[in-house]
């Protein structure tokens, strides 16, 4: 019973139930209007909760079946280094500059791989600042600051 | 002759200094993605198409399209030489073009993708320059209850096409239709599902979501197998390139098989390249006098299902360019950029922007011709990229793709929606649950929920309205009759699964 929670197609089912609800819930407080005048609640509900029935529809399949196909394992480590190295990016790009953000950026998501050689991905930090600042500061002219003034 | 006229507009465009800069950036850049694995068109496009917003539309639209056929090129490279597919559209050419690879003759099939490519492309070219203003004439004529129809079809048959669970890849469209809903409502201007975010009320970038799924989603999924592919090193020169007469001469028919499939797949909504290079290839199996050759070196395969992809590729653009409805991600990429550049996409574009759609045709033109020359004599300098390992390739990838969601809107907001949509898509994958009809959900649910209105306001509230003109009801039958279809295949196919 426990197993079939990890069931591919159960969890796809539940996902879909998940995201559909909170958009019909959330359009709850929109306008519906009618059929011939929409108002904006109107295309989010239905859509909302057609796509609730869906993922019920799937994940009563998956149940039915009574056979699971467990999910494959989700590797963390990947996962993990390398939204924190977005978030890095995010944090530093506006506070500090484009050269702190990109140092950044590629030393935490060498963090992401277990094959990583740090001299190797020390190298690429400078390479690709260096190059993101020449080509699209300078270049491409994009606004952006390279080091807090 | 119009033709002629509309050709020498466009091949003026075409050939303007910058434009053809453009599109040698866009097919190298294309050929280089290509061969390398574990980077697509997609991702590629998405991730360039920050850096074109300073472009003019047809400058932008030349060099992503350059990267998406530059990729198809490219994408057989990494299937010959590496068993792995740069692109998933040429995934199909590594089980002939590997054997040849592994028996030393790597550059004749190296040498045949590029040539049948380049055939492919071109005859679907041809198909584009004759269909679109065809197709144009008819499509002046819809309204919004047609809009919706075909909208619907569309999505219907890009989710059909995308996997063989149906209730998934349906599911996927209303999660990208219901993304798309975010930000103001244009009917009523209200904020919807904004959070008080200012920046949301913009809604969410389509080049957001695309990094996320596409790029990052991806990313994470290449970190987890550290397996060490085997690259084999095309040997000779220009000779050993040389196919023999017998394969020379059983290669122009599956070639013109190819073609002809991809052209037709290609300009149906849902089946881009990838689809059409794996029919191609049961086509070949089907027709050969001597189908025990396939899976150990016939050429048929190798060429025919390169050539149909490129024909599909090129083909795809009719519906984007004519209706305004892609077919596939890349599909919803262009359409997207044209939006973004403030062109509304429809039939209108090419009798409103004569020189973006002639200027684009001739471009591709061009393109190809490039390609040619970029594929062959520069073949040591693509094997030598192949080897590039992918660990100092991902945190390259990370660089383009901060900086380019960042300039979306120039907000570290992005960035942010990027890591958690880039996490969700992980689980999507997990789950095999579709990326691309969520992202042609997106791009089409704002258009479709306007229509939509707009039809029910004109036929006052009636859902009958959409069968009331026949191409609408027409239209809505043919969905009806692909979801039943795929549901009863999907059906059909567990049940032999359970008895196999």
């Amino acid at each position: 019973m426990l197993k079939m929670l990890t069931d591919k197609e159960m969890l796809s089912g539940l996902l879909f139930v998940l995201i559909g609800g909170a958009f019909a819930l959330g359009a709850a407080d929109y306008d519906m209007g009618t059929t011939r005048r929409m108002g904006p609640g109107y295309f989010p509900i239905v859509l909302g909760c057609v796509l609730c029935l869906m993922g019920l529809a799937l994940s009563g399949k998956a149940f039915l079946r009574q056979r699971p196909q467990p999910i494959s394992r989700i590797y963390l480590r990947p996962l993990l280094s390398l939204s924190a190295s977005i978030l890095a990016f995010a944090a530093l790009i506006d506070n500090v500059g484009l050269i702190a953000a990109c140092l950044a950026c590629v030393l935490i998501s060498g963090l992401a791989s277990a094959e990583t050689r740090w001299r190797e991905t020390i190298l690429i930090a400078i390479a690709m600042t260096a190059f993101s600042a020449l080509v699209f500061q300078q270049f491409l002219g994009l606004p952006f600051r390279l080091w807090v003034q | 002759m119009d033709l002629l006229a509309n050709l020498s507009l466009g091949f003026g465009e075409a050939l303007t200094l910058s434009n053809i800069m453009y599109c040698v950036i866009g097919v190298v850049l294309g050929t280089f993605v290509g061969v390398l694995p574990g980077l697509g068109s997609v991702t590629a496009i998405s991730m360039l198409l920050p850096f074109t917003f300073g472009l003019d539309p047809l400058g932008a639209l030349i060099m992503l399209s350059g990267i998406f056929y530059g990729g198809l090129y490219g994408g057989s490279t990494a299937s010959i030489l590496l068993n792995l597919p740069g692109t998933p559209a040429s995934a199909v050419v590594a089980l002939d073009g590997y054997p040849m690879a592994v028996q030393g003759r790597a550059g004749v099939p190296l040498f045949m993708t590029a040539v049948a490519s380049f055939f492919g492309g071109c005859f679907g070219l041809m198909l584009v320059l004759l269909a679109a203003p065809a197709i144009v004439q008819i499509a002046l004529e819809f309204g919004p209850a047609e809009y919706f129809s075909m909208m619907l079809l569309g999505l219907l048959a890009a989710a059909a096409a995308a996997t063989d669970s149906p209730l998934r890849s349906y599911g996927m469209v209303i999660v990208g239709l219901l993304l798309g809903l975010v930000g103001t409502d244009i009917v009523s201007g209200m904020m919807r599902f904004t959070f008080g975010i200012p920046i949301m009320a913009e809604g969410v970038s389509f080049i957001v979501v695309a990094m996320a799924l596409f790029g990052l989603s991806e990313i994470i999924r290449n970190l987890e197998f550290h397996a060490k592919p085997k690259i084999i090193k095309p040997l000779g020169g220009w000779r050993d390139m040389l196919p023999t007469r017998d394969e020379f001469h059983r290669s122009i028919g599956a070639a013109l098989r190819g073609t002809g499939l991809g052209s037709f797949l290609g300009a149906l909504p849902g089946a881009g390249p990838t689809i059409a290079s794996f029919m191609a290839y049961t086509v070949e199996t089907r027709v050969s006098k001597t189908p025990e050759r396939f899976g150990r070196g016939a050429m048929e395969g190798v060429v025919a299902p390169e050539a149909a992809n490129n024909a599909a590729a090129q083909t795809g653009y009719i519906p984007t360019l004519t209706l305004g409805i892609p077919g596939d991600a890349v599909g919803a990429l262009i359409l997207g950029t044209l939006i973004m550049h403030g062109i509304a996409p429809g039939p209108r574009v090419i009798s409103t922007h004569p020189e973006l759609f002639w200027g684009l045709i001739a471009s591709m033109w061009v393109g190809n011709f490039l390609l040619l020359w970029v594929n062959i004599p520069f073949i040591g300098l693509w094997v030598r990229i192949l080897s590039i390992p992918y660990r100092q390739l991902y945190p390259a990838i990370m660089v383009f793709l901060c900086i380019g969601v960042y300039s979306v809107a120039n907000s570290p907001f992005q960035l942010v929606l990027l890591a958690g949509l880039g996490a969700l898509g992980y689980l999507f994958l997990k789950l095999d649950c579709p990326a691309s009809p969520l992202l042609l959900g997106l791009i089409l649910g704002p258009m479709m929920e306007e229509n939509l209105r707009r039809a029910l306001l004109l036929g006052r509230g009636n859902p009958l309205v959409f069968f009331e003109t026949p191409i609408s009801a027409c239209l809505l039958i043919v969905c009806a009759l692909l979801v039943t279809l795929s549901v009863v295949s999907s059906i059909r196919r567990k049940r032999k699964g359970r008895l196999a």
